[in-house]
């Protein structure tokens, strides 16, 4: 009964330098093993028999049998993954079309507030997706609607299935905003995300907001307005903050709060946490951080394990994003990014990739004639320290962060693993048995 | 769950090991009896009872789990769909920007200048009409390439990838040059990296002809049967004289001239068989003739057998003694073949390409679409091809050209007569197929179900792909489990080119 043992369709086993995991993408979990279980796994997954497996090793196929991810089979038996959509073989044949699942909108770099840590026109990027006074130049920033309501137009063509609003502070272009959410709905784009200080929310905005349906993605700084003023150089901006959210709240507005993270502010945490989820669902809370690279002195030291944790940003891992993650970039592969000034970017935050500007092409034009598919294709199995992870499939990689602090497309800073990979330690945050 | 009934087929492989289809997903996994009975008792009865069965028939020490990998499995939408649920899909202007395919089909001509036994138009085929001497005029062609053009922008717009191409089609469409010429000087002058395909009977291939098809990089695809008794005992001039030497002559000047100008322009060869060909004789054909074709590929295609008495007159020339080989040639041939394919992939040698695409078959079954169903299962989205006759009328397809027109150059596409044709093709489908095991792999589409000027449902072709289908995927399992990595690395780069075309 016990002669051959197979992983189970929805599982997927993939090879690590010194350790392996098993991705079962029908409950999303990945579990971690050890390099004699993957040995002893890739043994079984070729079909070869069971004769002489030790007690210990047949206790651990019992586990995975109980835990519903293997079965027993009496004769050799090929089984096949699960996958959804065309096979990669066939695809490399029959292309799929363009299509941008989310575009990034930056309609403006300016902000009400003055970080220390984002000085106006400074380009330097430690943080991941969210605002920054990227340099502007007023004579070429995008200010005609008809030109937006076209980009609107040839997105909503490319199947684009939400636009994020992004700044600066996108409210300060709130009558911009307000024409163009209109536009996009009509031309069939229905899910709206606004990334914002939180600062600027009137009831005119609230009345918007709550007839697009747009979902908010409010950065909190600090939990006092002494914290917010080091930090912005405005005054009573945390209480400001504080009362819109909870206006969001009553209102029944979607949101996420992101709180910043930095050496200003790290010692906050807890109490801005006391004070928001009361009315904030705790799972919509959530840390970014500014990290140390490129050189700076606004990152919390004291978090500075957390920025290297990367299993921190393992997610559940189901089989479309497994599917997806195997094929394409996790951003880069369905998003694109336009600036103020109308370059278009894998990412709003790579503003090193600049795939070419919609005044001077039309967008299909662009991903066209540039490295679009590239990008779009640069899975770990690219990048130079990833690709022999077997966590590869399962964690995020913002590559607009990693290109930044160390200068290389392929590059990897932020990773703790490229340590555990050469050691013998099992990573405790996962399923691991 | 309620309503829902089980949609999936088991089948065995040749070591005995059973494996389930699941019609609903696409997947295949192993299924001996404990994970049968999981399946098939999950609904309608309670877990304990079913755990209980299987510790106690089936001798099983971890049931919990098995129950738990089925019931995963389930509750991920596998094996089971209610058949009375249906969708009806409609075809509109975003559907038609946003197809997989993209592509201009003009019947350059009704005349053809031979008189193939198995023509569709021959009278093997009483159904459908006879030969004509319709040809195409330019300001037909100018019209629907105008239209198509624009509709092509508007697909490019909506992330097509592929430049607009052009399909000349006939009667034999080279009995119009003139027009060919000008077609591709018209669509040239509209966007350079237009494509052009022909597919011609090869009998009039000259060298004005071949200058077009290297300056332009035409894609030519020639109907060649293979040796020249398996050609010429179907493919004759109006006279009855064979045509294979004239098309060899032809295809040698044309392959030398391309060889002369050093250029890797594919040929691909369209091939048909009946059930008195030796398969092994077709394919070693084209593997002596390797030097002279190559870059070449050979796309194999069973002579239609519905709705025609083509096979009467087969078994007529053959109690006739006129024919060298009997009716079980094929079977026979195809067993021997297969076994030569099989053999080299499961030992990881690469098969003759000309071996490769008479089981092309087998290797998109096991790289299969999985996931969501499309609407209309395998068949092409209407207005994705887009065929037009010489009188200027829309048909979805070059061999559904004679009814069902779906507009014209004048008026466009006309999406009434496009849903109406899709509505009444899904409704045979939900009639028909509803409950069949295995019906997304079925190739079925358009033009099995035309007859007359309505469709019908297919009741021949479905019982062979009945017959066949179990039989493909027993083949393929059994050759997966001999080798798991038999089926990659089969497609070079040679074919990619020539399947763009076909991959619906």
């Amino acid at each position: 009964m016990k002669r051959h043992f197979r992983l189970n369709a929805y599982c997927y086993l993939v090879d690590g330098l010194s350790k392996g995991c098993i991705y079962n993408v029908s409950t999303g979990d990945m579990i971690s093993i050890d390099e004699d279980k993957l040995n002893l796994l890739n043994k079984c997954e070729s079909n070869i028999p069971l004769d002489r497996i030790t007690d210990t090793e047949l206790g651990f196929l019992d586990t995975l049998v109980g835990m519903s991810v293997g079965m027993y089979y009496e004769t050799p038996m090929y089984v096949e993954r699960f996958y959804v959509g065309q096979h990669p073989a066939v695809e490399m044949v029959a292309p799929s079309n363009y299509a941008v699942g989310n575009a990034f909108i930056e309609l403006d770099t300016m902000c009400n507030f003055d970080c220390v840590f984002c000085k106006e026109g400074d380009n330097t990027l430690f943080r991941k997706t969210g605002c920054k006074r990227w340099a502007r130049n007023e004579g070429s920033t995008i200010r005609d609607i008809d030109q937006w309501k076209d980009i609107l137009g040839q997105l909503a063509k490319l199947n684009c299935q939400q636009v994020t609003f992004v700044g600066g502070e996108p409210f300060l272009q709130f009558s911009l905003m307000e024409k163009l959410l209109a536009h996009a709905k009509a031309q069939g784009i229905y899910r709206v995300l606004i990334y914002t200080n939180g600062s600027l929310l009137n009831d005119e905005i609230l009345e918007c907001i709550k007839k697009y349906n747009a979902e908010l993605n409010v950065q909190v700084l600090g939990s006092n307005d002494d914290t917010y003023r080091k930090i912005t150089g405005v005054s009573e901006m945390h209480s400001k903050v504080l009362d819109n959210v909870s206006l969001l709240a009553s209102d029944n507005v979607r949101y996420t709060l992101t709180f910043l993270v930095n050496r200003l502010n790290e010692n906050e945490i807890e109490d801005a946490y006391a004070l928001y989820s009361p009315f904030t669902n705790p799972n919509r809370i959530r840390l970014e951080f500014l990290y140390p690279l490129p050189h700076n002195d606004f990152y919390s030291t004291k978090f500075l394990g957390l920025m290297y944790d990367k299993t921190s940003s393992f997610g559940k891992v189901d089989v479309n994003s497994f599917c997806h993650h195997a094929k394409y970039h996790n951003c880069y592969g369905h998003q694109l990014g336009i600036t103020a000034e109308g370059d278009i970017l894998p990412c709003i935050m790579s503003r090193k990739l600049v795939l070419g500007n919609v005044r001077k092409n039309d967008i299909v034009s662009i991903l066209k004639d540039s490295d679009y598919e590239q990008y779009q294709k640069l899975t770990k199995d690219e990048i130079d320290k990833c690709k022999q992870c077997s966590y590869r499939y399962g964690c995020f990689d913002c590559r607009a962060l990693e290109m930044s602090a160390t200068d290389y497309l392929k590059g990897l800073e932020y990773c703790n693993l490229k340590s555990a990979l050469r050691s013998d330690e099992v990573l405790e945050d996962l399923v691991s048995i | 769950m309620q309503g829902a009934q089980l949609n999936a087929y088991r089948f065995s492989t040749e070591s005995g090991n059973q494996y389930i289809f699941d019609n609903v997903s696409g997947m295949v996994i192993p299924c001996p009896d404990d994970v049968y009975y999981l399946i098939t008792h999950f609904n309608d009865h309670e877990k304990n009872d079913i755990i209980g069965e299987l510790k106690t028939t089936y001798n099983h020490k971890d049931a919990g789990g098995s129950y738990g990998y089925i019931e995963t499995l389930i509750r991920n939408g596998f094996f089971y769909k209610d058949p009375s649920k249906r969708t009806s899909p409609v075809i509109n202007e975003h559907t038609v920007l946003h197809t997989p395919s993209s592509a201009l089909i003009l019947i350059a001509t009704e005349k053809c200048n031979l008189r193939c036994k198995y023509c569709v138009y021959s009278d093997s085929y009483p159904l459908i009409k006879s030969y004509s001497n319709k040809h195409m005029t330019f300001d037909v062609a100018r019209k629907a390439i105008d239209y198509y053009m624009e509709l092509h922008k508007e697909r490019v717009k909506s992330g097509f990838k592929k430049a607009p191409a052009i399909v000349f089609y006939g009667g034999e469409p080279l009995m119009e040059l003139g027009l060919i010429k000008q077609v591709v000087d018209y669509c040239r002058a509209k966007d350079p990296k237009t494509v052009f395909y022909i597919t011609t009977n090869g009998t009039l291939i000259d060298d004005e002809f071949i200058r077009l098809a290297i300056e332009n990089s035409i894609m030519v695809t020639v109907s060649l049967d293979g040796n020249e008794y398996e050609h010429d005992r179907k493919r004759v001039f109006k006279n009855g004289k064979g045509t294979f030497n004239q098309i060899i002559k032809n295809l040698t000047d044309f392959q030398t001239e391309k060889q002369k100008q050093g250029l890797e322009q594919i040929i691909t060869f369209n091939s048909c068989y009946d059930s008195f060909t030796d398969i092994c004789q077709v394919v070693d054909f084209f593997e002596e003739k390797r030097d002279m074709f190559s870059p070449f590929s050979v796309f194999l295609g069973e002579i239609n057998p519905f709705y025609t008495n083509y096979y009467d007159d087969l078994d007529d020339l053959y109690s006739r003694g006129l024919l060298e080989t009997d009716r079980n040639s094929l079977t026979n041939s195809m067993s021997k073949i297969r076994a030569r394919f099989l053999d080299d992939i499961i030992n990881d040698k690469t098969p003759s390409s000309t071996m490769y695409s008479i089981f092309l078959g087998l290797f998109f079954l096991k790289n299969r679409a999985k996931g969501i169903q499309p609407i209309l299962n395998n068949s092409c989205i209407p207005t994705s091809k887009l065929s037009v006759d010489p009188d200027g009328r829309f048909y979805v397809c070059e061999r559904v050209n004679q009814q069902f027109s779906i507009g014209d150059i004048d008026r466009g596409i006309d999406f009434d007569k496009v849903n109406r044709l899709v509505n009444e093709y899904v409704s045979l489908l939900h009639e028909n197929c509803g409950t069949c095991g295995f019906s997304r792999l079925c190739e079925v589409c358009f033009m099995h179900f035309v007859r007359d000027n309505e469709l019908v449902f297919n009741q021949e072709f479905c019982e062979k792909r009945r017959t066949t289908i179990p039989k493909i995927l027993e083949m393929v399992y059994s050759t997966l489990e001999a080798n798991p990595r038999a089926f990659d690395n089969l497609l070079d780069y040679s074919f990619h080119e020539a399947y763009e075309v076909l991959i619906k």
